[in-house]
């Protein structure tokens, strides 16, 4: 699956490269374009060159003309055409001659202009000088030397000539790069219009297939919710049944177990006379059997009940539970020698009553295991650690071993002789119960007699 | 003077009945209780009908009630008593192992006398008749006969 970071990359590049790609076709677009213009002023100077050229020459022959009909018939109204070409012919030359400067110049070169500017004087020249003698002398027209004028005209014409093939050719080499530029522009433009296409498509490709995974990822992460919201109703159901389970068991053995314990006293106080030492002995075991067996029982029913009351969580000052635990407790006390160091502790978010029974169960194990010590020193204190809160109780008692730590907390578990130790082997079940239910974990460390520490861990309560 | 005081024991288990009287046996008072093992039982006792048609005591002093029994319940039982004019100033104590919430609410919603649960404990349990027996027959002043 595509993080958001790729797939935003992604998108972005390609958002990119079409922009680029458009800005480049645009700029290409337009670079044609002036090319195009620049190609077409320059045709259009070329044309108007060439059409110059021709119109010099048509005065030239205008000029010709001119004279010749003057020598022919020495009527001043031939020299029309000549005295316009004289004044015409001026004017053309310097429009040639700007058309060349201005860039027209492949075709004619400065030399060239240069050679028709001056064929176009000698032959006004001449035709003058020959207008002149005809004038002065008209008789002379017989003498005019028509082919001195011809060869400059020819020339000219030549010329004219020339550079119009020249140009023609060079048009056509042009047109012909031109349309192959023009193909290739053509092409360039086909392929980032293609280009820009498949960017296009390939974008809304990658958006389809994001919103699609998106899509899947949600659908699976519904699915797994659901299956969470599931399996947790399941096992709520499968607790429940157990608890009432283990409520109803532990409820009718109740009521046999009083009868056996009800008889057996009955029998004792009635058959007393009756009875031998060993007889005796046997009903105080059933006795005392049935007593235990009801401990037993009576600890699964709280246990059970543990697990099936509401919890209501509050914040707790740990420091008045705890106080008001080792008050209660110092009956259990006695005469003993306990020493208690507590550090102040924490207020927690907890079910009070529940919290209470962990404190209870903790700190009257704290003063079983240490009865043999004088003084028992029982410790009680509290560290973060990493966003929760750990509490800690630690005795210098007869430990345990390590290597059966795991069993501890386990229901009616004992690493303990019940005849060194009195117990049905439910407290630390039920502490591990009720702190599990707060989301909290409980572990002990220990040794062989050299003392245990018993931790649990509670989540920091909400900040106010 | 005052007539045989009776009490109506109504419990299902005869082994908790018969530690019942051996407790009771402590103020004598053994030979005036009536055990009956139901509710239905307990009713017709108190209503004077049926198997106890002509019984001819009168009203016991107290009820010693056990919640479950087959037939006719604890609860239907103290239910009848208590709204019925004739028999609502029976004192009646329930007896029983539950130590349910919601039978004790009802119980009392009923307007059940005393509630008392079995301990589990057999002495405590002959402790507690003991100290009931003494209370309701021997301290308490019983309901003056209609």
């Amino acid at each position: 699956m595509m993080s958001r970071n790729g797939f935003e990359t992604r998108l972005k590049a390609g958002f990119l490269a079409v922009a680029i790609i458009l800005i480049a076709a645009v700029a290409l677009a337009y670079r044609n374009s002036r090319q195009f213009r620049v190609v077409s002023e320059e045709n259009a100077r070329v044309q108007e060159m060439l059409r110059t050229q021709e119109s010099i020459l048509a005065t030239m022959v205008d000029a010709e003309t001119g004279m010749r009909g003057y020598v022919i018939s020495n009527d001043p109204v031939y020299l029309e055409p000549y005295s316009s070409a004289r004044e015409t012919i001026g004017g053309q030359l310097e429009r040639l001659r700007s058309l060349h400067d201005n860039g027209a110049g492949n075709v004619m070169s400065a030399e060239e202009l240069k050679d028709l500017a001056r064929l176009v004087e000698e032959q006004l020249a001449f035709r003058a000088k020959v207008i002149e003698r005809i004038r002065a002398n008209p008789s002379e027209k017989g003498t005019v030397r028509l082919d001195e004028g011809k060869a400059g005209m020819d020339k000219i014409r030549g010329m004219v000539a020339g550079w119009k093939l020249a140009e023609t050719k060079s048009l056509s080499e042009r047109r012909a790069a031109y349309e192959m530029s023009d193909r290739r522009w053509v092409i360039t433009l086909a392929a980032l219009a293609g280009a820009v296409l498949l960017l296009l498509v390939g974008g809304m490709a990658l958006v389809r297939h994001h919103f699609l995974e998106r899509r899947k990822s949600e659908e699976q992460l519904a699915k797994f919710g659901d299956d969470a919201k599931r399996r947790s109703a399941e096992l709520e159901a499968a607790n429940q049944e157990l608890e009432a389970f283990s409520y109803s068991v532990s409820h009718d053995l109740r009521a046999p177990l009083r009868h056996v314990a009800g008889f057996a006293d009955m029998l004792q106080k009635h058959a007393s006379t009756q009875l031998d030492a060993k007889a005796q002995r046997y009903v105080q075991t059933i006795i005392d059997s049935a007593k235990r067996m009801g401990m037993l029982i009576d600890d699964l029913l709280v246990f059970s009940r543990m697990g099936r009351v509401e919890m209501r969580r509050e914040i707790v000052d740990l420091n008045l539970v705890v106080d008001g635990v080792i008050q209660e407790l110092r009956e259990e006390i006695g005469a003993r020698n306990v020493l208690w160091r507590k550090e102040k502790l924490p207020a927690v978010s907890a079910d009070k009553a529940m919290l209470r029974q962990v404190v209870v169960n903790l700190l009257s194990n704290a003063i079983k295991y240490t009865g043999p010590r004088d003084p028992a020193e029982i410790e009680i204190g509290s560290r973060e650690d990493k966003g929760e809160l750990v509490i800690w109780v630690k005795d210098n008692g007869v430990g345990f071993d390590p290597a059966y730590a795991h069993k501890l907390f386990g229901v009616f578990q004992r690493l303990h002789q019940s005849s060194e130790f009195e117990g049905t082997g439910i407290g630390l079940a039920n502490v591990r119960r009720i702190i599990v239910r707060h989301g909290g974990r409980v572990w002990a460390e220990g040794s062989i007699d050299k003392g245990a520490t018993f931790h649990f861990s509670l989540p920091q309560p909400p900040k106010p | 003077m005052p007539t045989l005081k009776r009490i109506l024991l109504a419990e299902d288990s005869p082994q908790d009945a018969e530690m019942t009287l051996a407790a009771l046996e402590e103020y004598h008072l053994a030979n005036e209780v009536v055990v009956v093992q139901n509710g239905a039982e307990a009713l017709d006792y108190l209503y004077a009908r049926g198997t106890y048609a002509a019984h001819g005591n009168g009203s016991p002093i107290v009820v010693l009630l056990d919640l479950k029994m087959p037939k006719v319940d604890g609860l239907e039982v103290l239910r009848q008593l208590k709204s019925d004019p004739n028999l609502k100033r029976i004192p009646v104590v329930m007896l029983t192992s539950s130590r349910e919430e919601q039978d004790l609410v009802r119980s009392y919603e009923l307007g059940v006398n005393a509630y008392v649960v079995k301990p589990v404990d057999f002495q405590k349990f002959m402790d507690s008749v003991r100290k009931l027996s003494c209370f309701w027959a021997l301290v308490n002043e019983a309901p003056p006969a209609k």
